[in-house]
Order: C-alpha cells, then structure tokens, then sequence
C-alpha cells in the first residue's frame, strides 16, 4: 500500500517532494533514497507491463533515469508518486509499443511472459475434468491470482495496480494515467468484474475453478466515457 | 457456453463504493440500498473478496545492487552526455551591450553555423570511433547484458572461465571464427586500426554495426556501461576473450535452453556458463580428435587430450565420449562390441534397452580411449565381471534394476585397471 496518505493540496507535506526538491539541486544522496524507496514499488508495475523480471529491472531503470533527466523541469504540484506513476506508464507503455512495432531478440523469457490468452488457457486446463478436485495451496493460489491479474488488459491492470497497492485516489490514477477520472472509474470496474469471472469458481468453493466456460477477451481496455 | 462480464451502473457504484471515492449523500443513499437488497449485498461481498485475494500476489524485490547499478545507469548517462536537465542560467548584466543584439545575432549565427558544421564533422568521426570498441565487442556485450540482471560479476565469469582447463584452446578457436583483434584504447589509432583489417573483418564490423544502429538508445547505454565495467577486470584482452567464447557458446544454444539460461540465479547461471563452455570444449576436441590419423597422431597431444577429459566432470566427459560415437557411428560400433562378446555376455548385452546399450557403448569407448594411452585394455564382458563376483554378491546384485546394476558394474569395471582383456588384442572403436 502506499506509505503516504496526502492529497494534491498537502503535497508539500511528502517527504518525497522534498527529497525531489533536494534531487532538483543535484544532490545524489536523495535521488538515491527515492531508488531505494520506490524501487519495488516501480518494479511491480513494470513486471505487470513486461511479465518478465530482467525486462522489467530494466525499464524501472530506464524510470529513475527519467526521473533523473527531468529533474530541473520537475513542478511540485502533486505527491511525488502521482509524477513517478506517470513517467512509469510512459516507459512501460512506450516499451510494449516498441516490442509490438520490432520483434527483439531476448534471451530472458523465464518469467511468466505468456500472453493472456495462454493466461486464460491455463486457468481452462486447471479446471478440467480430469484434474482431481483438491484445495489450492498458498503458491498455487497465488499463481492463479497472478494469472487473473496478468489475463486483464494493461491499461486495467495498471488502474488496479494503482489503486490496490499504491493506494491513490481516482484523481491521482487518472493523472498518472493521463485519463480523466471517469475512464478511471469504468477501467477500475471492469478490472473487478473481470477479476471476480476468473476466481469466482476458487471464491464459491475454495477449489480449482470448474467451467468450461470460454472467458472473453479481458485484454479489451474499452473505456466507458 | 460463454460468459460475458455484464457490466451494469451497480458495478461502477459497488467500485467507487469499496475504493471510497463515493461522495456523503451518494454513500447515503448507497448504504440504504444495501440493507433491502440481498442481490447488492452479496454482489458486494464477492468484489470485495476478489480484491482481498490480491494480497496473495507475491512482492517484487530488487536488492541493493539494483540501486546500485541504477545510480551507475545515470552517472554513465551524465559521463555520456546525454543528462537533459538545464542548469538554471544566472542573469546577465549585459545592458550595455544590449543595443547591438541585431548584429550580434546574425554575426552569431554565422558564426555558430560554420562551427557547427565543422563540430558535427568531428563529432560524427569521434563518436563513431568512441563507439567502435562497443561495435567490435558487441556480440560479447549484447550476450552478457542479456545474462546479467542487474549487477552480473564480470570478474567472477572470467574466472569461472579460465577455470577450465585449456579454456585458452577454445578462444583461440573462437577467436579465429569472429577474427576481430582487440581495439587500441587510443582514439587516435582507431582509424588505422580500423583501415589495418581484412576486409572480412570490416564485413564483420560492418554487420555488428548494423545491429548496433538498431538497438535501443537505453540498450546502448546498458553496453556501454557493461563496456566500462570490463575496465576494472585484471586483464581486459583475457576478457575480451572470454566474452567472445561466452557470445559464441550461449549465441548456439536453441532458444528454449537460451531461455532457461536466464531465468537461472545468477550463481547457477554462472555455473551452467561454464558447463556450456566445457562442453562447447569437449566437441571442438572430438573434433580435433576424429581428424586426426591416429597413426600420425603424436602420442603426447594424444595423451593430453585424454588426461584432459579424465579431469572433467562424469557428464561431460560422457558427452566427449558421446562425440566421438557419434562421428564414429555408434551402431557401427555396437556391433563390433557385439562380435567381439562371447556368447553369454553378448546376450546379456542385447538384453538391455537400447539407451542403456548406447550408454555402456560410450563407456566402453572411453574406457579404449583410455586404453590407447595406457596400453591398457579395460575387461569387456560385464558379465564375466558378475560372475566373478561371491554368490551372496550376485544375489544382492539380482535384486537391481538392470540399470542400476550396470551403473554399479560398470563404476567398478571401468576404473583405471591394469588388466588385459580376455583376447588380449588392442581394439578400438577404429577398428570397426
């Protein structure tokens, strides 16, 4: 969850705002405290963009290094994380359109780089009929969620992400996201409803989901606006 | 059967409602609708229950490293020039001279113009001679930025390298295949070094440049940092080396193995670079091996070779072996084993899986290899060696499965033994 709790007005209260003030004035002992600050949080919404951890090391890298470059244009005018969140989805979905426009060589693909629709085969496959019926444990149910998760469209997840482990606001996505605050809203719903068609089997019984039911394209970001 | 997510007005007022982000009076109104509608209620339970299974997800983790080599990323970024900030400029008391700004300008632009033309012409030059050192290594580059996570010990890769024994020969074979001698340090004598190369090593610069120009301006700093990290390494030639051996052992794996490399921890990744580079070894010896006339092979080259797979572990010296039956033709080479048994062995042998008769094949060819250089011939009957053994043995041995009891025979039979076989004649896998 997110460490801080300020809105747009009391943005000065962030403790990170001063420590990008101190950045602005090139003082490299803060911008190293916002790294290690922010690392893991920036990393879990690259590994969600990518599903690979080297890709995802990598492009969090490529945002602390935008963060970096743009410090002298940096305005305080939000919580730190609302202008790091937005730089992340710049990166992130800039490099999904790079790899989409060239295929690359990549030698790392060892990290649950499968694409939804495998995702969504998967979940099918472990609820067949032949699979015997037994409780899911810890790692299993994770993997599952992180399935579900990994099934939604990007700009869904990324909503998701944001609201449920960074805890901002819906204002405070939609900037990051550079949308307005209703898309955000109907991207949120969607991401929850599409989560609940996916573990609702796990949810009713505790056991591995048991449909054959075809589940429709999730990867579909249709905003209601 | 298909479901399709319905999504209704309830769904966006159920998500607000458990994100908080529904006004006073609409969670008013909201909270009514709660207690008369059972539907609404459990609706809301599910969502929220959904949401709570996110906490299942397991938490990224980057090490100190990470922050480590980020802050790195950016110095190497601010060193390159590539650090957009704008310093915030002092105000000037230049009033006096303000009126002649026209002329200033036009007489700056002229001038800003030829030296410009002039900066970017020397600029293009040394830049692209700055940047030959990463064309020239690029492969070797490319290969460890894509092994390495975050922080990959460049030192620790060298040495886990030039740990094998006779690493140096499967350099030199790499080395003579990409043929690129090392770049001079010197800006200055990179042009010459560059106009002193073959033309198949300009062709190879050419092509590496090629893939050097596609790659990310993010990828491209990653290199160079990579680049500049060789630096602090004891002996930069002997890393060069090592990169273009690791490049050209990891570029020959198919791509599902390639995958597994990295997603491998970094100390197993390591480990397994030197395995692939043992084995990459073992094949170029085959090699040397199978063309050499083993009349006119030199007896102390032959026992190198031998005392050199004797040093290796058992899978790769299986591998060795596996090599040289297979150039050799391994049923060719079965048979000639099998002619060769006596009658009850020889049954015995057929008897076994096929896998399990070309694994003993292999064994016995390296236990002749051996032989060759000792004069020594290793006993050619498994059976035999059974027989020989006390009846409380054997009955202890009957209770093994068949491969289980030729792994242990063949661990005892195969050791180094001073004992001729029962014909006494030479015979190896070239004479068939």
């Amino acid at each position: 969850m997110a460490e801080l709790e300020t809105t747009p007005q009391d943005y000065h209260l962030d403790p990170d705002v001063g420590l990008m003030l101190r950045v602005c004035n090139d003082d490299a002992a803060a911008f190293e405290q916002l790294v290690d600050r922010y690392k893991n949080r920036v990393l879990r919404i690259m590994q969600s963009w990518t599903g690979s951890v080297d890709h995802a090391e990598d492009l969090a890298q490529e945002v602390f290094l935008r963060v970096y470059r743009s410090r002298k244009s940096y305005k305080p005018t939000a919580k730190f994380s609302t202008w790091l969140f937005k730089i992340a989805n710049n990166v992130a979905s800039n490099a999904v359109r790079d790899r989409s426009r060239r295929k690359e060589y990549q030698i790392s693909q060892g990290n649950n780089v499968s694409t939804s629709g495998m995702i969504i085969e998967n979940i099918a496959l472990a609820g067949s009929g032949s699979m015997p019926t037994r409780k899911l444990d810890k790692t299993e149910r994770a993997a599952m969620v992180q399935q579900a998760v990994n099934a939604l469209g990007e700009r869904q997840r990324m909503a998701l992400l944001l609201c449920k482990f960074e805890g901002l606001s819906y204002q405070e996505i939609a900037d990051s996201m550079e949308l307005s605050v209703k898309a955000v809203k109907s991207l949120l719903s969607r991401a929850r409803a599409n989560l609940k068609l996916l573990l609702m089997p796990y949810m009713e019984d505790g056991h591995v989901p048991h449909t054959e039911a075809r589940v429709p394209d999730l990867e579909s970001d249709d905003i209601d606006e | 059967m298909s479901i399709e997510p319905v999504k209704t007005d309830d769904d966006d007022l159920l998500t607000a409602y458990l994100d908080n982000e529904l006004s006073e009076p609409e969670m008013e109104r909201f909270r009514a609708r709660l207690v008369q509608d059972d539907d609404l209620r459990k609706r809301l339970a599910e969502l929220q229950r959904t949401w709570d299974l996110l906490d299942d997800l397991p938490d990224p983790f980057a090490d100190q490293a990470f922050t480590k080599s980020t802050l790195e990323l950016v110095t190497a970024s601010i060193v390159a020039g590539n650090d957009l900030a704008k310093p915030n400029v002092q105000r000037s008391t230049w009033s006096g001279l303000a009126r002649y700004w026209p002329f200033g300008i036009v007489i700056g632009l002229a001038l800003a113009g030829l030296m410009l033309g002039f900066a970017y012409r020397i600029y293009n030059e040394r830049s692209e001679l700055r940047s030959i050192e990463l064309v020239a290594n690029y492969q070797g580059l490319k290969v460890l930025s894509q092994l390495s996570k975050s922080n990959l010990d460049i030192q620790q890769l060298v040495d886990r390298v030039t740990s094998i024994p006779d690493w140096e020969r499967l350099a030199d074979a790499v080395h003579k295949a990409r043929m690129l001698p090392t770049v001079p340090k010197e800006l200055s004598v990179r042009r010459t070094w560059l106009q002193g190369l073959t033309v198949e090593q300009q062709a190879m610069i050419w092509r590496n440049d090629r893939d050097y120009q596609r790659t990310d301006r993010s990828d491209i700093r990653k290199l160079a940092l990579i680049n500049k990290r060789l630096a602090s390494t004891t002996d930069l030639e002997v890393t060069h080396r090592v990169l273009n051996v690791v490049a050209a052992v990891v570029d020959a794996l198919p791509d599902n193995e390639r995958s597994i490399l990295g997603s491998l921890p970094e100390s197993e990744r390591l480990q397994r670079i030197r395995e692939l580079c043992c084995l990459s070894l073992a094949d170029w010896y085959a090699v040397q091996f199978e063309s050499m006339n083993p009349d006119e092979l030199v007896q102390q080259e032959y026992q190198a070779i031998v005392a050199w797979v004797e040093s290796l572990p058992p899978v790769v010296r299986e591998t060795f072996a596996r090599n040289i039956l297979f150039r050799r033709n391994t049923f060719a080479f079965e048979e000639s084993l099998i002619q060769n048994l006596s009658p009850s062995p020889r049954s015995w042998f057929l008897a076994l899986k096929e896998k399990e008769r070309e694994a003993m094949a292999m064994k016995w060819a390296f236990a002749i290899l051996r032989s060759e250089t000792t004069g020594q011939y290793p006993e050619n009957t498994l059976y035999q060696f059974y027989l020989d053994k006390d009846p409380s043995v054997q009955e202890s041995l009957d209770l093994l499965s068949p491969t289980d009891l030729n792994n242990q025979l063949s661990r005892e039979l195969f050791r180094p033994r001073r004992t001729q076989n029962n014909q006494g004649e030479r015979r190896t896998p070239r004479d068939k």
